[in-house]
């Protein structure tokens, strides 16, 4: 999936990343300028707290699109091991890092890094399954 | 996909249950494949043919 | 899908998946006990810690070899589904929960949950796909 591509849904899907990405960035500047500040309680601090997370959801159900508009079965299929394999591995690291968190008191890792772990995970396990189909 | 599986199944008295076992694949597949929600990959799509002795394109119609 | 199955490589992947939590779950405890009553170091406390996770990582390659041995393509494609709807409801839970905790002191969550919950969140997805094709 490069920059140049002929593919309509690689494209639409391209931009619709680029939309939630500039969501993602715009909520989270806001959410930070905004508790540094004002230090807000309660729901409001909730309802912003929860702005950059919808971001993020938003770009999973980008992906999912992407997913059902993509026509091409054999792309799709090498979409969907890399995910699994991604997944896989996302859950091994995320449940070991969290019982060396539990017992042996290692550096805390952030909830929502989960999410870019699992997408470079993911982008290592598609180059690697599609050398399978070289 | 638009299938015959239906009829071809009819004709020979073969429940959902029968024709997936003669497969080796779940009843949920058959009905899936029969109610054209799911399309099945070419080895199976041969199976079937095969089956039913004839062929894929007579079995399944590409609506295109 | 938790105790019924249709083929052969299903009965073996839900027995062998309902024996990798019971082993989680004793592993933790055996982990936690050796904790309170020897107060391991070093390496072996590394190791001693990360034991309940191993069963995880048991239960993950199962699931691959489950993905390996199902015969049945449908069954499979079901899995594969849910799978994928389980990672984007996990991602994007875990995400929103992240910043919640970050900017709101939301409770924390244990990175160990990570895991079960992916699990709930497939089986939601399991029975929505199987739904669609009645």
């Amino acid at each position: 999936m490069t920059c140049s591509t002929n593919n309509p849904a690689t494209r639409r899907y391209m931009w619709r990343f680029l939309a939630t990405m500039l969501f993602y960035a715009l909520f989270l500047i806001l959410a930070v300028w905004v508790f540094v500040h004002f230090r807000p309680t309660g729901v409001l601090a909730w309802l912003l707290a929860l702005l950059p997370g919808l971001a993020i959801v938003g770009q999973i159900a980008v992906f999912g699109m992407y997913l059902a508009e993509e026509k091409d079965e054999f792309v799709r299929n090498l979409q969907i091991q890399a995910m699994i394999w991604g997944v896989g591995a996302t859950l091994a690291l995320t449940t070991g890092w969290g019982f060396l968190e539990s017992f042996v008191h290692l550096r805390h890792f952030d909830l929502v890094l989960i999410y870019p772990l699992y997408c470079a995970l993911t982008g290592i396990s598609y180059g690697l399954v599609r050398l399978r189909y070289r | 996909m638009k299938n015959r599986l239906r009829v071809l199944r009819a004709e020979r008295e073969w429940s959902q249950a029968d024709l997936a076992q003669r497969l080796e694949v779940s009843r949920q597949s058959i009905n899936a494949i029969e109610t054209g929600k799911y399309d099945p990959s070419l080895p199976l799509a041969f199976k079937l043919a095969r089956l039913f002795e004839t062929t894929i394109e007579d079995l399944f119609t590409d609506e295109n | 899908m938790l105790c019924s199955y249709n083929n052969p490589a299903q009965r073996r992947f839900v027995i062998r998946m309902w024996l990798m939590a019971a082993l989680c779950v004793l592993f933790s405890l055996v982990a936690a006990l050796v904790f309170r009553i020897s107060h391991p170091h070093g390496v072996l406390a590394y190791l001693v810690a990360v034991l309940p996770a191993l069963p995880i990582i048991g239960a993950l390659v199962y699931t691959g070899i489950y993905l390996g041995e199902e015969k049945d393509e449908f069954q499979r494609n079901l899995l594969v589904q849910s799978l994928l709807g389980g990672t984007g409801g996990i991602l994007a839970v875990i995400t929103a929960w992240g910043y919640m905790v970050d900017f709101a002191h939301a409770p924390h969550m244990d990175l160990v949950y990570v895991y079960p919950f992916f699990w709930v969140f497939a089986g939601i997805s399991y029975w929505i796909v199987r739904a669609r094709y009645r």
